[in-house]
């Protein structure tokens, strides 16, 4: 069975891309969601092998904020994939375990690269 | 904002008022045991004086009461200096009465401050020479002072000694309460200006935020119908559009991520363009950091975006590996970019919409070309 791919994104575009680009990989997207509480949620009930997570999404909850609710039952890999990338929030986001971060826009070439690093494929 | 301001001025403006109040309150009922002395003593010249002086206190009162601030605070001082000079001579210093001196100034400055220094220096000059001109007559007997008994100069003392000593608390209490006030205020405006400061930044992140955001769905546009496309130019000209609206995107970055927002160094963008060549046969030399210097924000995008042309250019007609130098410097009074490679490439071509950028780019930083181009190639961009 290919790997399930959860992605949060509250950007329709950006999300349609990252789901191209997941699917020509021939990984499945189990979900994509828009919220922070969305992704709680969604991983919980479907527990994907890799999410791909912006920061700023459609709640209050940041993605950081929501892999940090996440990393407290799940050790799934996230991929950051955001527009802010300041060092306090790049620092943010790497110090969780398992974590990695790409700057938005997102380079296909780097994104694919990592994705294979992560779920080691 | 403002509102608060106004309300400082008038607060501290009503602490001099208070300080007029009080300090009246004082000199009349002092000035009035005087009166009342000569009263009895049937001494009418200096009654007549001192009852002259009441009424200037009075009517400084009078005049601060009904908010003639200013005639307020220049009758309290002139009756200062005129009662100062008449008790001086009239009962000599032998009863404590030049202890006022040492008030007069201090309730000048309080009463003026730094506001308008030329009617401070002034008065200050007028303190001086009242003292010089007592002095002077007292010393040199030119007026004879009314012999008064000695438990009468004991009892003087005492109550100038007790005068004066009020006036100091009050000019002391007005110099705290200002001081705690300035203090206060200070702190509020320092506040307010962190608050400022702190929503800035918040919207210069959030600005920052919004335009990578706007950049990344236009690059993912793109992509979107990159995965769409057959035809192989089609792809190659909207694969060049993606590169330079990434390159902005990666401009935009570094100005963000740069503590000067005015300045950046060309340097970490093409670190970025570097690996986006290198995988296409380029090998891209650059110098060390420190050889380079920050460049206006204003000549940034252009200058970026025409090193981004010229080598996405010359990596779109290579078939074997090559190796790029770029380097920073100054000539004469421009400033420079050196793209050089180990082959005599063409850096561009005359009839492509990669010439027309470029012309449009070099147009707007009003800059020049240095192209030579025979074993091997040297492109000097100088602004």
């Amino acid at each position: 069975m290919a790997n399930q791919v959860l992605i949060v994104e509250d950007e329709g575009i950006i999300a349609m891309l990252n789901k191209r680009i997941v699917e020509k990989m021939g990984l499945q997207v189990c979900a994509s969601v828009t919220s922070g509480a969305d992704a709680i949620k969604t991983q919980a009930s479907l527990e994907p092998d890799l999410i791909l997570m912006d920061i700023m999404l459609d709640d209050d909850i940041s993605g950081i904020e929501a892999m940090q609710e996440i990393r407290k039952t799940s050790n799934t890999p996230v991929i950051f994939i955001s527009a802010n990338s300041d060092r306090s929030t790049y620092e943010k986001a790497i110090s969780i375990s398992n974590s990695s971060f790409l700057n938005k826009p997102v380079d296909i070439d780097s994104l694919k690269e990592k994705i294979k690093a992560v779920l080691e494929f | 904002m403002k509102i608060e301001n106004k309300n400082t001025v008038s607060e501290e403006f009503n602490y001099r008022y208070v300080v007029i109040h009080w300090l009246n309150i004082t000199f009349i009922t002092f000035a009035s045991l005087y009166l009342l002395y000569f009263y009895l003593q049937k001494e009418w010249a200096p009654m007549l004086a001192i009852a002259g002086i009441i009424s200037v206190f009075a009517s400084s009162f009078y005049c601060n009461l009904t908010h003639r601030h200013t005639a307020s605070k220049f009758l309290i001082i002139g009756g200062t200096q005129i009662g100062n000079f008449l008790f001086s001579l009239y009962i000599g210093f032998n009863t404590g009465i030049h202890m006022y001196n040492l008030t007069a100034p201090l309730i000048t400055f309080l009463l003026i401050g730094f506001e308008n220094k030329k009617q401070l220096y002034l008065t200050l000059a007028i303190n001086i020479l009242n003292f010089l001109l007592q002095f002077y007559i007292v010393e040199n007997h030119l007026i004879e002072s009314i012999q008064l008994p000695n438990y009468f100069i004991g009892y003087f003392y005492k109550v100038n000694l007790i005068g004066v000593m009020i006036s100091l608390i009050v000019l002391t209490y007005y110099l705290a309460s200002t001081n705690g006030h300035i203090t206060k205020l200070l702190r509020i405006k320092n506040e307010s200006l962190t608050h400022s400061l702190n929503e800035k930044e918040l919207l210069l992140t959030e600005l920052h935020h919004r335009v990578k955001n706007n950049l990344a769905q236009i690059s993912a546009i793109m992509n979107l119908q990159l995965f769409n496309l057959e035809d192989k130019t089609a792809i190659n000209t909207l694969e060049n559009t993606l590169k330079r609206v990434n390159m902005i995107a990666i401009i935009q970055e570094n100005i963000y991520q740069n503590e000067a927002l005015s300045k950046i160094t060309l340097h970490s963008i093409v670190q970025i363009l570097k690996k986006e060549l290198e995988k296409k046969l380029l090998r891209i030399d650059l110098p060390s950091i420190e050889a380079e210097e920050e460049i206006d924000i204003v000549k940034a995008l252009p200058i970026a975006l025409l090193i981004n042309e010229f080598l996405m250019n010359i990596s779109s007609n290579i078939s074997n590996e090559v190796i790029v130098k770029i380097s920073f410097g100054k000539q004469n009074e421009y400033a420079f970019v050196e793209i050089s490679a180990n082959q005599a490439i063409e850096p561009y071509q005359n009839n492509n919409i990669t010439h027309d950028i470029i012309e449009a780019l070099l147009s707007q930083l009003k800059a020049k070309i240095e192209l030579k181009k025979e074993k091997e190639l040297s492109l000097k961009i100088l602004y």
